[in-house]
């Protein structure tokens, strides 16, 4: 039976809205696996399957552990884990307007609602594959697990740069369309020439490389927050707040040219 | 009540590829050398297009207005911009807005059931800050759809009449706004779906409720609307009573407006 009507505060309304957007996000991940055997299993047996396989490669060229007492299948995993999100967000984020361009001329939908069900889709498969390496890695390596309860600051500036990437991608994708050709590209290059298969150490003079990469730097807030136990709490703040910041006023630029953005991919 | 005040509208277009890195590529080095340019590259900049020109309209509760028009007339652009998916670019919108049932889209994937269509569309909706429950919400589709087993089936595996029948049900099952804008009524969908449509229809108007319904068919104007507008290249060029705008728009007047 219909409810009588809920008085919430703000903040709940949003926390309602934002546990609509992961719902909706869930939808999404549940019919990209229908049909297949293992569902959402897949997600945790992908990044699995794939760090322990380029990990026994791997691991024979670079040892079985890095920088000290690392395990190279750590950070391997992990950097696999958390470079597939930023890759996911970067292929789909380029796509985005174009493939939602009919839901935003022909629904009141918001942007904002449009951009954080394809985030929460992404996030989710993160937190699977995520959980998953984890899990695996505290087998390999117990002593890691006091470092995985300082995660939740690093993994915020994590997810909000995801954001970033998935709505500026979108916006340069709409109005370039040879974007969306170039992002696989670049992922890839970055990808190969970022020290996420083989040690930071072993760039040597090339050390600016991983400086400059700002996509890697992020990646190793987090990854170096699990392995080492390293979190500069104030960087990681700073940079939090002022994407934060940057996210309310993209979300308010794109509310009030959402029609505008739209007809860019006409 | 809803009121469009000397409202105009631009739309601002690319050409069908954006922008283009070859062609600008070509223009910055072109640039350098000192080369002209071809109109063709300079036409890829964004253009501003008026799609609708001075409408002057008041609509009150309880109109039920026809949109007649050729293709391409503006009928689907008001709609959009009564339903606020486009905002005037001079002049103004003041009053209710009205709920946009233009794009056919489920807004899941057909791999997925009806059962989660009706969840992503309550989800979207946000109905239940609306005081609505989920389960209450999801029985009542699958009891209007009636479409039986099928609702808890992948949406690929339905026919366009039960696919109407689901995207109907879900947009008339909760009341999210008294007005609705309607494009090209309701699909396909058998007899006896089309009456039931029908009376779903006007108990949702009910006796306050506007609608506004741009259609090719007169039956089904007829059958809804008693006030017609007849748009004709972005204009609105007849306000009036529904048969004398089906007049208007077969008469030499519309030809030379």
């Amino acid at each position: 039976m219909k409810k009588t009507k809920i008085q919430k505060s703000k903040f709940s309304r949003l926390v309602y809205q934002l546990q609509n957007y992961w719902k909706l996000g869930w939808l999404d991940n549940k019919a990209r696996y229908a049909k297949t055997y293992l569902g959402e299993v897949w997600i945790a047996l992908s990044v699995v399957l794939l760090s322990s396989v380029l990990g026994l490669i791997y691991g024979d060229i670079f040892g079985s552990t890095i920088d000290g007492d690392i395990k190279y299948f750590s950070y391997l995993a992990l950097g696999i884990t958390l470079w597939n999100c930023i890759a996911d967000s970067m292929a789909l984020g380029s796509r985005f307007i174009i493939e939602s361009a009919s839901q935003i001329l022909n629904t009141t939908y918001s942007l904002k609602s449009l951009f954080l069900r394809k985030f929460f889709y992404i996030c989710q498969n993160l937190f699977i594959g995520l959980a998953s390496i984890l899990f695996v890695i505290l087998i390999v390596n117990k002593d890691l697990i006091g470092n995985y309860v300082q995660l939740f600051l690093p993994l915020s500036v994590f997810l909000v740069f995801n954001l970033l990437i998935i709505i500026y991608f979108s916006l340069i994708g709409c109005l370039i369309r040879d974007f969306a050709e170039i992002v696989p590209l670049v992922t890839t290059i970055i990808f190969l020439g970022s020290p996420i298969l083989y040690p930071a150490s072993r760039l040597d003079n090339f050390a600016w490389i991983a400086n400059v990469n700002i996509p890697y730097r992020v990646l190793d807030i987090v990854r170096s927050a699990i392995l080492t136990g390293e979190v500069n709490y104030l960087k990681c703040v700073l940079i939090l707040i002022a994407g934060l910041i940057l996210l309310l006023f993209t979300f308010a630029y794109l509310e009030k040219n959402r029609t505008k953005i739209a007809l860019w991919c006409d | 009540m809803t009121e469009l005040d000397n409202a105009s509208l631009y739309l601002y277009s690319m050409t069908s590829k954006g922008v283009n890195i070859k062609k600008e590529l070509v223009k910055i080095v072109g640039k350098s050398l000192n080369l002209r340019f071809s109109n063709k590259v300079e036409k890829s900049n964004p253009s501003k297009i008026l799609i609708l020109k001075n409408i002057n309209v008041f609509i009150n509760k309880g109109d039920r207005i026809g949109l007649i028009g050729a293709n391409g007339s503006g009928k689907s652009t008001i709609l959009k911009l009564i339903s606020g998916i486009y905002k005037p670019s001079i002049g103004q919108m003041k009053g209710d807005y009205f709920y946009p049932m233009i794009i056919r889209d489920l807004n899941v994937s057909d791999d997925l059931a009806g059962i989660d269509a009706a969840k992503a569309f309550f989800y979207q909706h946000g109905l239940g800050l609306l005081g609505y429950d989920l389960d209450w919400f999801v029985s009542k589709i699958e009891e209007t759809c009636s479409i039986g087993d099928y609702f808890l089936r992948p949406i690929k595996y339905y026919s366009e009449g039960m696919r109407t029948r689901l995207i109907f049900s879900l947009l008339t099952s909760v009341r999210l706004s008294e007005n609705l804008a309607i494009d090209e009524g309701f699909g396909t969908g058998d007899k006896k779906f089309a009456l039931q449509a029908e009376e779903k229809l006007r108990s949702f108007l009910g006796s306050e409720g506007s609608l506004l319904l741009a259609s090719h068919s007169n039956d089904l104007l007829r059958q809804f609307c008693k006030r017609g507008w007849v748009m004709k290249g972005g204009r609105l060029i007849f306000d009036g009573p529904l048969e004398k705008a089906f007049s208007f728009y077969d008469s030499k007047a519309y030809l030379t407006a």
